[in-house]
């Protein structure tokens, strides 16, 4: 994970219970990793987060762990390329 | 007691809590890691801890899965009995829309039902995650969360038999000994299930063998089930309690969008209900190459006697063909087919092509069951965890 002062946070809450390649492996927009902090608040046990680290969290996460053009299923054989809808 | 002496000793007292619990459960969650990174050198990690990890498609290339091939996905931490062979402790409770309900030991199981033992598929409801976009969240398996190797254990059926059911009974829950990755004991870390019906099916098993020997710590010692052709997370491992219930099971990840996707078709990226999504059942027709390694070279003199092969299968029945296609699906080519072991076993393909001249190639499989369903080639059914990808396999391919 790309080092940051926001990191701590995500080392301290985050990675408690599950290691940090969970993170890497994912790319969401800002919307869905707000969206991943909920379900883990919901149903695994997070705590409520002080509303300022929970905004660094998701901008650190949008920020490092954004969709960019994916690579897909086949790794660096690149995307299966499909024609645009008409 | 002064205030500091207090807040030292509730200092103390919390450290000390803290600091077992993190090596209580780290240590037992390393403890499977390492165990796992001897036994399975093959796999590629994608999470360490719960532990995820999946097969190159080149490592499935055997017609039984060895253990050290088959994929892991764990939700929680591995059970601290996973790891002792003594099973006095062990018992398996049977309870619900029963006639009887019954705790039953090791000796019991094998002693009072009969021990089959089939080769049968079990692959992860998200295998070939990796394919989708927008990307769903979770493990990015792209396609070894698969694998077919034999197991050993009693039928299911046999077992609520002796019990008796109940016309009341509908759906079969398990729950396991694994630890929720926050260490809250109280919490199951993962409780599914499945109709009855297919717990009445010859091959839905209650396992206790792998490959002909004890089912190793990751993969459910000392018992699990094995629900083949559904969903892996509907073979719940480290089995302690199974319950039959007269309605559908509501436990961890059941609910929710987990194991679920939407009952109407929707675009990339919608934001769907949870009413307005679906328990995954059947698991789709899929095939996987095996044979050769993605990016091979092959010599110029052996492009007219190009092997290529792989497995097929579906959580639905047979597989009726498999054809394969070198120039991005403008011509294909029937494989030969073989026929499963048993059913929900996968069949082998195989075919000779020939290549017609130097340079880059696509080898794309597509597999056909009996109904007439086939693979896509482009990801289908965009879906908000990225689930049943069953989108055609493809390897690159270099004449030199």
């Amino acid at each position: 994970m790309p080092e940051d002062p926001r990191k701590i946070l995500v080392i301290k809450n985050c990675i408690m219970c599950h290691s940090a390649k969970l993170i890497a492996q994912n790319s969401m927009s800002k919307d869905a990793w707000q969206n991943i902090i909920l379900y883990m608040q919901e149903k695994h046990n997070l705590r409520q987060l002080p509303p300022g680290d929970e905004q660094k969290i998701v901008s650190y996460l949008s920020q490092y762990f954004s969709p960019k053009v994916s690579h897909g299923i086949d790794g660096d054989l690149g995307p299966r390329a499909i024609n645009p809808l008409p | 007691m002064d205030k500091s002496r207090r807040n030292f000793l509730k200092k103390i007292a919390l450290s000390y809590i803290y600091s077992d619990f993190v090596f209580k459960h780290f240590f037992l969650d390393k403890k499977s890691f390492l165990a796992f990174a001897e036994d399975k050198k093959d796999l590629e990690v994608l999470n360490d801890r719960p532990l995820n990890a999946q097969a190159e498609p080149h490592k499935l290339d055997q017609q039984v899965t060895p253990t050290h091939s088959l994929f892991v996905r764990n939700n929680g931490i591995v059970p601290s009995a996973a790891y002792q062979s003594d099973l006095s402790k062990w018992s398996l409770s049977v309870t619900g829309e029963l006639n009887q309900e019954k705790s039953y030991t090791m000796k019991d199981l094998l002693k009072k039902f009969k021990l089959y033992t089939y080769q049968l598929v079990l692959e992860c409801g998200g295998n070939g995650r990796a394919g989708f976009y927008p990307p769903t969240p979770g493990n990015q398996w792209t396609y070894g969360a698969v694998g077919c190797p034999e197991w050993s254990g009693i039928r299911l059926k046999d077992l609520l038999n002796d019990l008796g059911l109940k016309s009341s009974a509908k759906y079969i829950a398990y729950y396991g000994m694994d630890i929720h990755p926050s260490g809250d004991m109280k919490k199951d870390v993962i409780s599914r299930g499945f109709p009855i019906h297919k717990a009445l099916e010859d091959t839905t098993l209650v396992a206790f063998k792998l490959n002909g020997k004890d089912l190793p710590p990751v993969h459910g010692f000392p018992a699990r089930l094995i629900c083949p052709g559904f969903p892996a997370s509907a073979s719940g491992k480290w089995l302690k309690k199974i319950w039959v219930r007269d309605r559908v099971h509501d436990g961890a990840k059941m609910t929710g969008n987990s194991y679920k996707i939407p009952k109407n078709p929707v675009a990339p990226g919608s934001k769907v209900l949870d009413k307005d999504l679906m328990i995954i059942e059947n698991m789709p027709v899929k095939s996987l190459i095996t044979f050769p390694r993605s990016k091979s070279k092959v010599a110029v003199k052996d492009k007219d006697k190009f092997i290529c092969r792989g497995f097929a299968w579906s959580g639905s029945g047979e597989i009726a063909k498999v054809d394969v296609s070198f120039d991005f699906g403008q011509t294909w080519h029937t494989a030969k087919l073989s026929q499963p072991a048993n059913p929900f076993a996968w069949q082998r393909w195989e075919i000779t092509l020939v290549l017609p001249q130097q340079g880059y190639y696509e080898v794309w499989s597509c597999a056909t069951d009996m109904t007439g369903k086939s693979q896509p080639m482009v990801t289908p059914g965009w879906n908000p965890k990225g689930y049943v990808n069953n989108a055609m396999p493809r390897i690159a391919i270099n004449v030199v």
